[in-house]
């Protein structure tokens, strides 16, 4: 074999995860009113249109999860032996972009570096200029006059091939909808989130195509201090965010449901320990008590060298480490608002007619407190989301985040600390890490806006009574 | 006397969609009470709010004229619209601890209205003193101050609050909901307005305070001989304020007349059928007079008459041709085909002639069985603590030694204003509160201090039906879900294939279709919800259903048909009620036997016939005089024999001595401020708690 397959703990929770929602999906579809409130959700044209960009994301940080190791061409014994570098299939995908790196800084599209350098001409002078790219448009014999239009063509050139890959695209994917479902016709509910969608698709296979043209012969969003490519920084750090994000809320969530319903319905003392607890927690500041636990688990990282194969391995664990730090000190406040929800829904007449049943207090709380904060959950998880992106990138600042050798928004962000202050300015790190978590983040938003008003009952009267 | 306010076509829709107030035309003249008469969400408040040009967003005014004697109200810029309000019309709200600013002071919300309404020497209040003296504190005693403060202070002794002067700088949360109603309506006197619009001022207060504020707002009326309009559900209240009154559904003025006319002789059909809807202790052998349905949704209304669905009388021009707008010779309008067909000629035999469908009258006359729940001296009290160990200080007793006896098969209603520790009562019996005293019986067991496992055991036996169908039913579960709850936590049933049998079988008992199985609550009426809380409860076949104000929240159509279902749920099943309510006319049409509470305690039990008409104690007396009664003996427009309370109910936390209805009895004696009374026996059924009873 060529390559071994390696799956870090990282890719194991994450590939958890995708089957847990792939076994939901396929389970909701044998319920139909179960299917109801996702249907709706298809016909919501925001909802749509935030889901298909938030798939691309998961499809860029699912590949980037298929981690590998590449065979060496000599053998040991007759043993294959593999790179210690651990690659993934989105690395394979983008080796283009991961190889081609430059000396240092050099602007988006640019063909020149973005730092001057002393070159010996023919006749044994030193001149101080800008030198040529190593790969950003080094096809071009006179970037000076041949670069905008070059960047024109390639752009235009790619974006119209995206462009009919796009509508090739949309028109097989209505013909796989025709044949399995009805199609919609116009003036149904449906028919306008089906527009929003293939429009979508069409632009952002324009922007897509233009981009993957561009970037093969220049550095689209420019490259980075030691001269990698920005471009494949930033898809890169899809994954860490998306792990940050979602993992995070994994712990997260156990710890504020529980003990956040169990506070706020139980009452007496189990309210007076949990609250005494989080209010604890949440006076201690949070980035020395998480500065300390990843300090203490660096320390024993080190010590302990055995135990990682590879240097992925050891940055993957510490990333995990960062996650269940996060979820550990970040329940405290989706917990306080469970709490105050919950005590009241206890007072409502339909928690006390259950009581009156003898229904245990494990039943209430899972059967009738737990649908009914629900819509509270989705929305601080998703606003959490965008928080936990930020507070990488701050614990970066401060030396305690990712592994240095894991690309992150916040290893961009912080990187653009220094590059903020730098004359000339340096602004397409910071640009592209601001770009790609907004739109991220908005999407992410979008679609927890759709699915709450999905699943609202009393927003869907009309429907629901026809 | 001339028009004080024309209304005329008055149009308000939605969004520019469905009609919520469609065509609405009436004239109030000065000094006299109109009344709008409807039930919930038949658009007597939007009414309301358009002629004060104030409608909630997405809600517009659509077509019609208003003119407040020479100020046309809908052309008028929305700065002189400003100095109207509050100022020659002034508006009261039904809820008064959120009409008013919980951090302002009684004193500084008054002096608002003064400081922009009072006719001061300065040519324009708006500009000159008045705007700066919206916050008087910070102006110091200027001379304007100083008369704002004596104004202020005349206008709570206007409306009857004991000292006033240092009520002034209290805060809402220390006044009581009867005080606050009457400090709103002082806010609304301020400007001396010459229409008062009054939506629903005493629907959320109890009966004696509403006596208080009634009386109140009468006297007012008379002394400053301004028009008021009246905006209430209640034909009690109308009967006893109005003395025009308009009668509103789905939107349109179905009929308008005097009060006289009206109460004698309702010519359309659904005023009719309001009156024969009215529990009283007449019909208690027979079910009421039930509208069937529910008001249509606005943007749903049918293309005819608004009530031909609902109408017994209704032929085929009813459901295709929209009623014209029909005088009648006496003077009255009504909007109904059956007077536009013979003008006039049916009004003789229109008198209400409802066929009561007649219930077995031997159901209520069963002789007493054996007692299926006995309660002996039931306390709940509630610990006050304080201070940072949390130690108990003292004791809100809000049930203070009840004793009750249930037979199987009857009804027991339990009646008290509201803190008065009813509803206490009812979950203290669920074990739902742990008493902190007492024995409660329940089919020979002892339930109180059973362990979770034994007191399941009992569960199924004794269920509630719950005030408000609107949170006793959890949003996210479906109606079947809802009803199979019980039998799966109580075992009831053998099989899931039982069980969903049982839940179409319960769904006919209530009267619903079994098709609504698979709904969730929110696409119900609140009868229709209230009748899924009553299927709930019956699911686990109790023998004893505790009703805690089960119709309070619905129209008066609705809780005649949620009584009816409850009458024959019991000759049916021979279930045994205890009715928690407020409302005494319920009881009468109900209950087999009557137990009064008053701050805890039960101060009078026995029959509905002794309790209803045979009264002793002068509480109980006191609360069926209050009650507005649509046939009441009337002089001079004023009804006799009504016992005015004064003052309100006590805390529980801080009882009086003695009898604890001495400070607010006219017959109390020395004794009474000393001693709580024993219990006095009239008949064997018949117990009094009043040193007094004896002596009568």
């Amino acid at each position: 074999m060529s390559f071994m397959p390696v799956i870090l703990w990282t890719d194991a929770m994450i590939f958890l995860l995708f089957a847990v929602g792939i076994a939901g999906i396929w389970w909701i579809r044998q319920r139909p009113h179960l299917l109801l409130p996702w249907q709706r959700l298809a016909r919501s044209p925001v909802g749509m249109v935030s889901l298909l960009v938030l798939s691309l994301f998961v499809l860029v940080g699912l590949l980037d999860s298929l981690h590998y190791r590449a065979a060496l061409p000599q053998k040991n014994n007759e043993q294959t032996v593999y790179s210690p570098e651990v690659l993934s299939a989105f690395d394979a995908l983008a080796s283009g972009l991961r190889s081609r790196t430059e000396k240092t800084y050099s602007a988006p599209l640019a063909a020149y570096l973005y730092a001057k350098e002393s070159t010996e001409t023919g006749d044994g002078k030193v001149m101080r200029d800008y030198p040529r790219l190593k790969y950003g448009g080094a096809h071009l014999a006179d970037p000076q006059h041949e670069l905008v239009a070059d960047v024109l063509q390639r752009g235009l050139l790619g974006a119209v091939a995206g462009l009919l890959l796009g509508g090739l695209l949309v028109f097989a994917a209505g013909r796989v909808l025709s044949i399995f479902i009805v199609r919609p016709m116009p003036g149904e509910p449906a028919y306008r989130a089906h527009r929003a969608l293939q429009f979508t698709i069409l632009v952002m296979a324009t922007v897509i195509g233009a981009t993957a043209s561009l970037a093969v012969s220049y550095h689209v969003l420019g490259t980075d201090k030691v001269g990698q490519d920005v471009l494949y920084l930033a898809l890169k750090s899809i994954r860490t965010g998306l792990v940050i994000g979602t993992v995070t809320t994994l712990v997260m969530l156990p710890f504020a449901l529980l003990l956040g319903i169990a506070a706020g319905y139980l009452r007496g003392w189990v309210d007076d320990v949990i609250q005494y607890v989080y209010t604890v927690l949440s006076s201690i500041p949070s980035v020395l008590l998480i500065a300390a636990a990843v300090l203490m688990m660096q320390v024993a990282i080190e010590t302990h060298p055995e135990w990682f194969e590879t240097s992925a391995a050891r940055a993957d664990l510490r990333l995990l480490f960062l996650c269940l730090i996060l979820g550990v000190t970040s329940w405290t406040g989706l917990c306080r608002l469970l709490r105050g929800e919950t005590l009241k829904l206890r007072e409502l007449e339909y928690i006390q007619a259950a009581q009156a049943f003898g229904v245990s207090s494990l039943r209430i709380m899972t059967r009738h407190i737990l649908p009914n904060v629900m819509h509270i959950v989705l929305i601080s998880v998703v606003m959490d989301f965008s928080s936990l992106v930020l507070a990488e990138a701050v614990l970066s600042y401060v030396g305690v985040g990712v592994d240095p050798s894991t690309m992150s928004f916040g290893t961009l962000i912080n990187a653009a600390r220094m590059e903020m202050g730098r004359e000339p300015m340096v602004w397409w790190t910071l640009a592209a890490a601001f770009g790609f978590m907004l739109v991220l983040v908005l999407a992410a938003n979008l679609f927890a806006d759709a699915v709450r008003d999905a699943f609202d009952p009393r927003l869907n009267r009309t429907e629901a009574a026809a | 006397m001339s028009a004080l306010l024309t209304v005329n076509g008055l149009v308000t829709r939605l969004n520019n969609g469905p009609r919520i107030v469609d065509d609405i035309t009436f004239t109030i003249r000065a000094g006299e009470t109109f009344a709008l008469l409807g039930e919930s969400g038949c658009g007597k408040s939007m009414t309301a709010l358009s002629l004060m040009r104030l409608l909630p967003d997405g809600v517009g005014f659509a077509g019609g004229s208003l003119s407040l004697g020479d100020a046309q109200l809908h052309t008028l810029p929305e700065h002189s619209m400003r100095e109207l309000r509050g100022g020659r019309m002034a508006m009261i709200f039904q809820e008064p601890g959120l009409s008013l600013n919980p951090v302002m002071t009684v004193g500084e919300q008054i002096a608002e209205v003064l400081a922009l309404h009072t006719p001061s020497p300065q040519p324009s209040p708006i500009k000159g003193e008045g705007a700066d003296s919206l916050s008087p504190r910070g102006r110091g005693l200027g001379r304007g101050w100083q008369s704002i403060t004596q104004r202020c202070i005349e206008l709570l002794q206007q409306v009857g609050i004991p000292d006033p002067a240092r009520r002034l700088d209290e805060y809402p949360f220390q006044l009581s909901g009867g005080m606050k109603q009457r400090v709103m309506i002082a806010m609304a006197l301020a400007g001396q307005p010459e229409l008062l619009i009054a939506d629903e001022p005493t629907t959320a207060l109890d009966v004696t305070i509403q006596a208080q504020v009634l009386q109140l707002l009468r006297d007012t009326q008379a002394r400053e001989g301004m028009a008021m309009l009246l905006i209430t559900h209640d034909l009690g209240v109308v009967a006893e304020m109005a003395h025009q009154v308009a009668v509103m559904y789905a939107g349109q003025i179905i009929e308008q007349a005097s009060r006289a006319q009206l109460f004698a002789r309702p010519a359309h059909p659904y005023t009719q059928k309001l009156f024969a809807a009215l529990p009283d202790a007449k019909r208690s052998g027979q079910a009421l007079a039930a509208i069937p349905g529910n008001v249509p949704a606005l943007g749903a209304v049918p293309p005819g008459c608004r009530f031909a669905p609902r109408c017994e009388q209704a032929w085929a021009l009813c459901h295709e041709q929209m009623p014209a707008w029909t005088m009648l010779e006496s003077g009255a309008g009504v909007r109904c085909h059956l007077y536009t067909v013979k003008a006039g000629l049916r009004t003789e035999d229109s008198v209400p002639r409802v066929q009561h469908s007649a219930l077995s009258t031997q159901s209520s006359a069963l002789s007493p069985q054996s007692s299926i729940l006995q309660v002996s001296n039931l306390q709940v009290h509630f610990p006050i603590r304080k201070g940072i160990l949390q130690r108990t200080v003292g004791g809100v007793k809000a049930v203070d030694g009840v004793s009750l006896d249930i037979a199987a098969g009857r009804t027991l209603a339990l009646v008290g204003e509201s803190g008065c520790g009813k509803t206490t009562v009812g979950k203290a019996l669920l074990q739902l509160l742990a008493p902190t005293g007492g024995q409660v019986r329940f089919a020979g067991n002892d339930l109180v201090g059973l362990n979770g496992q034994q007191l399941r055991a009992q569960r199924g036996s004794m269920q509630m039906v719950f005030q408000d169908p609107y949170a006793s039913l959890n949003p996210k579960m479906r109606v079947a879900e809802i009803l199979q709850e019980g039998m799966d936590a109580l075992d009831i049933g053998a099989s899931s294939v039982d069980r969903q049998k049982r839940i179409d079988q319960l769904l006919d008992q209530v009267g619903l279709a079994q098709a609504a199985k698979w709904r969730y609550p929110h696409e119900f009426s609140g009868g229709q919800r209230q009748r899924i809380a009553i299927a709930r409860a019956l699911a686990v076949n109790p023998a004893l259903l505790i009703c805690d104000e089960p119709t309070s929240a619905l129209d008066v159509s609705v809780q005649a048909q949620i009584l009816n279902l409850l009458k024959s749920l019991q000759r049916e099943l021979g279930l045994s009620y205890l009715f928690i309510t407020h409302n005494l006319a319920v009881v009468e049409y109900v209950a087999h036997e009557v137990c009064v509470m008053y701050l805890g305690r039960i101060v009078e039990r026995g029959t509905v016939q002794e309790v209803m008409h045979n009264a002793q104690h002068p509480y109980t007396r006191a609360l069926l005089s209050a009650v507005p009664k649509i046939d009441g003996p009337e002089v001079d427009g004023k009804r006799v024999g009504v016992i005015r309370l004064a003052g309100e109910m006590p805390s529980p936390a801080n009882p009086p001595q003695g009898c604890h209805f001495h400070p607010r009895c006219a017959e109390a004696v020395e004794l009474c401020r000393t001693a709580y009374p024993a219990a006095t026996s009239n008949t064997p059924t018949h117990i009094v708690h009043c040193h007094l009873a004896g002596t009568r």
